[in-house]
């Protein structure tokens, strides 16, 4: 996958990954209360992925049906970590209370910091 | 008082600068003495605080008489040394405010506020789509998984929604009104101990309501986004809550699990490092950063910086309370030198008023637009003194008197406005006009420096101002003979138009 889905490109893949094939107006009906918008618009974003590859098409007695071509899992992981990408890497200040703090570290920061952990006084197994 | 300059806010500005900038250097030292500052997320928080507060301060007016430090002048014409600026001042047809550089500045100062404001916005509401995107491809916890994960001995708390992520992102807490704790599914490989620990780590965040504070500290951060001391006070604060709950969580460990704890700190930062690569925040910080990190590890080794203790924290807040304090009181209140207020031109030396006959202020600001005899477009001298005054101003009596004249409808001309005419001892008549409102009515008694209506701009007037004209006897008189100190706070314009008066 190439092109990274919007928010709500995610919500409708969501709604077919728990459930395929569905219709337009049943995806719609799924995603609503999250969504918040119209069938149109919901219309509008499947034709777009369409564009993208995302999901296809084709009749089911006479309905027009999707099923997303995106896998689940793997869909995910590449998104969650693009995502997570700009997280972590967001020079703006971020509304997030993070473990590591919200900075990266490079190789020479990690090696000072493991020798740090190699000289703990109660010395027990290095991790 | 309606205020339309946009000097007080650019004045409001530097004093928040200046002040941030003194407190910065104040904390950088108190924190090499006691480093155990550098944990405290209230000393961060406050002086965000307090240097929003100095911003508040300073736009609120007399400020300068709070103040025990000398004011610092700035040279400026006396058109604006009242910060009182309609936008029509004169009700002839050449009625022009005089700009001057301060005010247009301060104008600019403000329309590239508002601008950096929208800009700090959309940054914020960029790293909450950043976020949400992040969410989305989360996969919610429910019950039963939370009680599966290594990393939880209870439940969750109520109110706060565990999801995990793929991403190989920090564990992170997030949300003002619904709290989310977001996981990385790496997080399942480190061992137990290490997860519980982190967990718990993000638990005191929750526990603590580091969010609110972070959320605040944003919002000032964004509010203010001209001052760069507010956001290393940010960093400071998000740093300090990091070790508050290093701290929380470590309380009482034995050094084995502290060097867990640290293990799992950098085998987070190992996995970042080789998902993100190094980011460019890192490479801004340099070492400076490298040293941050460094030192909150040799704090989790040392069981060092204790807490500070209910005595150490009451020492804290009173410090920042004499601070502000003392900061009210030493603030430089910024003044404009009036150019005016020094002998401005010899040629208009006010003559001095007889002592018995000196009339009150007629407003409670006085800023001349015009003085009696500048000349005008339609040939005649102005007949009157013209002062700037915003519509709805109350307008005084200038002495006691009796009304002899309150209508709308002045008989010598509808050009007046609603007019009002007081009948003093001596002989003498003061005369308002162009006034929006009528308080009195003919026959009423006034006494000096009571409230007889408000200024506007009825009758012919570009803008909303007073003009008053005296009278005594029959004679129309310079009302300045009896009006004491207007030279002072006229504009350069109308000292300027002020026809050279000879010697009384």
């Amino acid at each position: 996958m190439t092109s990274i889905p919007s928010v709500s490109e995610l919500s409708l893949l969501k709604a077919l990954w728990k459930d395929q094939p569905l219709s337009a107006r049943e995806i719609h009906e799924r995603v609503v209360g999250e969504l918040d918008w119209s069938f149109s618009s919901t219309r509008k974003t499947l034709e777009r992925m369409l564009e993208k590859g995302m999901v296809v098409q084709h009749s089911q007695h006479g309905v027009q049906v999707y099923t997303p071509l995106a896998d689940k899992v793997a869909t995910l992981a590449a998104f969650a970590n693009d995502f997570g990408r700009r997280v972590m890497e967001m020079d703006a200040p971020l509304p997030v209370n993070m473990f590591t703090g919200s900075k990266l570290v490079d190789q020479q920061e990690l090696a000072e910091l493991e020798q740090l952990l190699q000289d703990w006084p109660a010395g027990k197994e290095p991790s | 008082m309606t205020d339309l300059s946009a000097l007080p806010f650019a004045l409001a500005s530097v004093s928040c600068m200046l002040a941030a900038a003194v407190l910065w250097l104040a904390l950088l030292l108190a924190s090499r003495a006691w480093p155990v500052l550098s944990a405290n997320r209230s000393v961060w928080f406050l002086s965000q605080a307090f240097i929003a507060g100095m911003f508040v301060l300073a736009l609120l007016p007399q400020r300068a008489s709070l103040s025990v430090v000398p004011a610092i002048e700035i040279e400026r014409s006396a058109a604006v040394a009242q910060p009182l600026l309609p936008a029509q001042l004169d009700d002839g047809p050449d009625g022009e405010s005089d700009q001057d550089w301060p005010e247009l500045a301060a104008q600019a100062w403000l329309a590239l506020y508002c601008a950096g404001l929208l800009l700090s916005a959309a940054r914020w509401a960029r790293a909450h789509r950043h976020l949400r995107n992040l969410l989305a491809t989360a996969r919610e916890l429910d019950a039963d998984a939370i009680a599966a994960h290594a990393g939880f001995d209870a439940p969750a708390p109520q109110g706060l929604r565990v999801f995990e992520t793929e991403a190989a992102i920090s564990p992170m807490l997030t949300g003002l009104v619904q709290s989310r704790l977001l996981l990385p599914l790496h997080l399942r490989s480190f061992a137990p101990e290490q997860q519980r620990l982190i967990v718990a780590h993000e638990l005191t965040h929750w526990a603590r309501r580091d969010p609110l504070m972070l959320y605040a500290s944003l919002l000032l951060q964004t509010l203010f986004w001209f001052n760069p001391v507010l956001r290393l006070l940010g960093a400071k604060l998000q740093w300090a809550q990091e070790l508050g709950c290093d701290r929380a969580v470590l309380a009482g460990r034995p050094q084995q699990q502290r060097q867990h704890y640290a293990a799992a700190l950098v085998a987070q930062f190992k996995v970042q490092q080789a998902s993100f690569g190094t980011g460019a925040g890192a490479m801004a910080f340099g070492g400076a950063h490298a040293a941050t990190i460094v030192a909150r590890v040799r704090l989790i080794r040392q069981d060092g910086l204790r807490s500070l203790g209910l005595a150490g924290k009451a020492t804290l807040i009173m410090a920042l309370l004499s601070l502000l304090g003392a900061s009210a009181l030493l603030q430089p209140a910024f003044a404009w030198h009036s150019a005016a207020s020094v002998p401005a031109n010899d040629a208009h030396t006010p003559i001095p008023a007889p002592a018995s006959t000196a009339w009150a202020d007629p407003l409670d600001r006085i800023r001349v637009t015009s003085f009696y005899g500048a000349p005008r477009k339609t040939g005649l001298p102005h007949r009157g003194i013209d002062f700037a005054a915003p519509k709805g101003t109350p307008v005084l009596a200038v002495g006691d008197g009796v009304v002899v004249a309150s209508t709308d409808l002045y008989p010598e001309g509808e050009i007046y406005g609603k007019v009002i005419m007081i009948e003093h001892a001596n002989g003498l008549r003061s005369f308002y006009a162009h006034l929006d409102r009528r308080s009195v009515q003919l026959g009423d008694q006034v006494k000096a420096g009571q409230t007889i209506g408000a200024a506007g701009d009825s009758g012919r007037a570009t803008g909303p101002h007073l003009h008053i004209e005296a009278f005594d006897g029959a004679h129309r008189i310079d009302p300045q003979q009896l009006l004491a100190g207007l030279d002072a706070k006229a504009t350069s314009r109308a000292l300027r138009l002020r026809p050279a008066r000879p010697a009384s």
